[in-house]
């Protein structure tokens, strides 16, 4: 693995990394397949590029996360040019990881009446 | 008709702009981002006819702008060698540095007049424990241990093992009972340890690779002191464990000890992989610093000083600026292999040259008990630096290892071994 392919794992993964594994949780997927899911869970809220989604993959391959499965679905559902791709093991282990980290922020958000501010607000 | 004529003008323009990133760029992932980019325009033109193209096509300039010119920058990164990994501020470097010229400087004086040898000793000892009290407080104060604090902390954990080990000696006498006891614990603690590491982080074929080429050299030590001793006592096997044998160094038994205590070193350094990564090993240099770099010139020839202290130099100045100040996890590796190696080969080579008298006859010394036997002690000597540089590299692994997975934590120190975002 060349040393452009390591992650920072020390840093909170971004949005598009993140929502592009939890994506691939429930089973592999092609690029277009992974765009519509990530606007879906996001309800709207993150619409990636081509560029945002190729490059993401780009790294998220170097680093281990996922990997490209020669796996296809039936012929006549499949274009035999997609590309898919699924979770590896460590992927799996670091969306844990990250949800946990995310989880937490959202416990001392609450903790600090955070999340009550913002209801009141909303009402 | 015409979404098709749409669609289609858009997938070709599309294929032209997808130029505009890096060229490996394209050749993997230009097809798979044309064919995206057309099924969105399909979706969107079905949903919302021109409009929903429109606004498409503004959506996909803006993410095509940004990504292209993150892209060339990656690429340009890896190739002219940007810096990878942020190098320590230089207050955070002074600070690294401190230790290590303390201990250069004591050394300095030992050497000059051996009188000073007993009572400095006892000051780098009470100096590693005041250490600890500025550690303690910005670790209070700011819930993150230090990154100039791991030297120091090897240094105290160091006196530490020594004064709680030398309480059952005291007590009871060294043989066999208190070094039996000793042995075990430490042992007992080295393997749940190891076993804590492996459970939570496995254990890769590199590291095991090192782990026995470090046993390795250690076993063949071992040896070579079994030898000596028995050979001395006449092969009386019982003189092993015997109080006598403790006059006669290398001691087997006492090197056991240090093998034991040098490898459950390696394993306390991983406690601090999680946020220093590579840069733990200033904990497992701080141990260095005093224990297996350690020479103490026989003789006055200034030559031989000036030797001694450069040797030292390196492990207590070069190494730890080196490291922390290395822009790339390459730089970083070098930084620590290349100092360590020079220092022990020049220690190697010092120990030789005063122990077998080929710096002058009258510096042979009796401390060394293996000088009698040149050959032996030069095995000895290379094999006790092997073991040295393959715990050092042991250490790496296993941090490395640590660290990879381990998402999500902070770095504010901003020393991640980091190369790629995403």
């Amino acid at each position: 693995m060349s040393d452009n392919s390591i992650i920072n794992f020390n840093q909170p993964l971004t949005p598009a990394v993140f929502h592009i594994l939890l994506a691939l949780l429930d089973g592999e997927k092609h690029g277009y397949a992974i765009m519509k899911e990530v606007e879906a869970q996001t309800s709207g809220q993150i619409k990636m590029g081509p560029g945002t989604l190729y490059g993401s993959i780009k790294r998220m391959l170097a680093a281990g996360l996922i990997e490209e499965t020669d796996e296809r679905p039936a012929p006549e559902l499949d274009d035999e040019r997609r590309r898919y791709y699924r979770t590896t093991a460590q992927g799996q282990s670091v969306v844990v990881a990250e949800s946990k980290r995310l989880a937490s922020a959202v416990k001392t958000a609450q903790a600090k009446g955070v999340l009550v501010y913002m209801r009141e607000s909303l009402l | 008709m015409k979404q098709n004529n749409l669609v289609e003008s858009s997938r070709r323009f599309y294929a032209r702009l997808i130029n505009l990133y890096p060229k490996a760029h394209v050749a993997e992932y230009g097809e798979a981002m044309v064919q995206v980019f057309t099924d969105q325009c399909r979706e969107a033109f079905q949903k919302q006819g021109f409009l929903g193209l429109l606004i498409l096509w503004i959506r996909t300039m803006i993410d095509l702008g940004k990504t292209a010119v993150y892209e060339h920058l990656q690429t340009r990164s890896s190739k002219i060698g940007l810096p990878e990994i942020s190098p320590l501020p230089w207050k955070d470097v002074l600070l690294v540095l401190i230790p290590g010229l303390v201990i250069l400087i004591i050394y300095a004086v030992m050497l000059v007049d051996k009188y000073y040898y007993l009572s400095l000793d006892p000051v780098i000892e009470w100096l590693a424990y005041l250490s600890a009290v500025p550690i303690l407080l910005i670790w209070w104060r700011t819930k993150t241990f230090p990154v100039w604090g791991l030297v120091p902390a090897g240094l105290i954990l160091y006196y530490v093992y020594r004064l709680i080990t030398s309480i059952p000696f005291l007590l009871k006498g060294f043989y066999p009972s208190s070094w039996l006891l000793i042995t075990t614990l430490l042992i007992v603690l080295l393997v749940s340890l190891g076993l804590r590491y492996a459970r939570l982080w496995g254990v890769s074929r590199t590291a095991y690779l090192w782990l026995g080429i470090c046993v390795f050299a250690d076993l063949i030590q071992l040896g070579l002191m079994l030898f000596y001793n028995l050979k001395l006592s006449n092969w009386n096997w019982s003189s092993l464990v015997s109080e006598t044998s403790l006059n006669v160094y290398p001691s087997p038994s006492v090197a056991v000890m240090e093998i034991i205590v040098f490898l459950l070193f390696i394993i306390i350094t991983t406690f601090f992989a999680r946020k220093y990564g590579d840069l733990s090993v200033l904990f497992l240099l701080g141990f260095i610093f005093i224990t297996n770099l350690y020479y103490v010139p026989v003789g006055k020839q200034s030559i031989i000083y000036t030797l001694a202290i450069a040797f030292r130099m390196l492990v207590t100045l070069v190494l730890p600026l080196w490291v922390v100040r290395a822009s790339s996890a390459r730089g970083r590796h070098l930084g620590i292999a290349i100092p360590i190696v020079f220092a022990i080969l020049a220690q190697v080579a010092l120990e030789w040259g005063t122990q077998t008298g080929w710096f002058f006859e009258g510096a042979r010394a009796q401390y060394i008990a293996l000088a009698q036997y040149p050959a032996l002690l030069v095995a000895y000597s290379i094999f006790r630096a092997t073991s040295i540089a393959a715990g050092f590299i042991l250490a790496m692994v296993l941090c490395r290892a640590a660290r990879s997975q381990l998402p999500g934590s902070l770095d504010q120190a901003g020393i991640a071994q980091k190369t790629v975002q995403i």
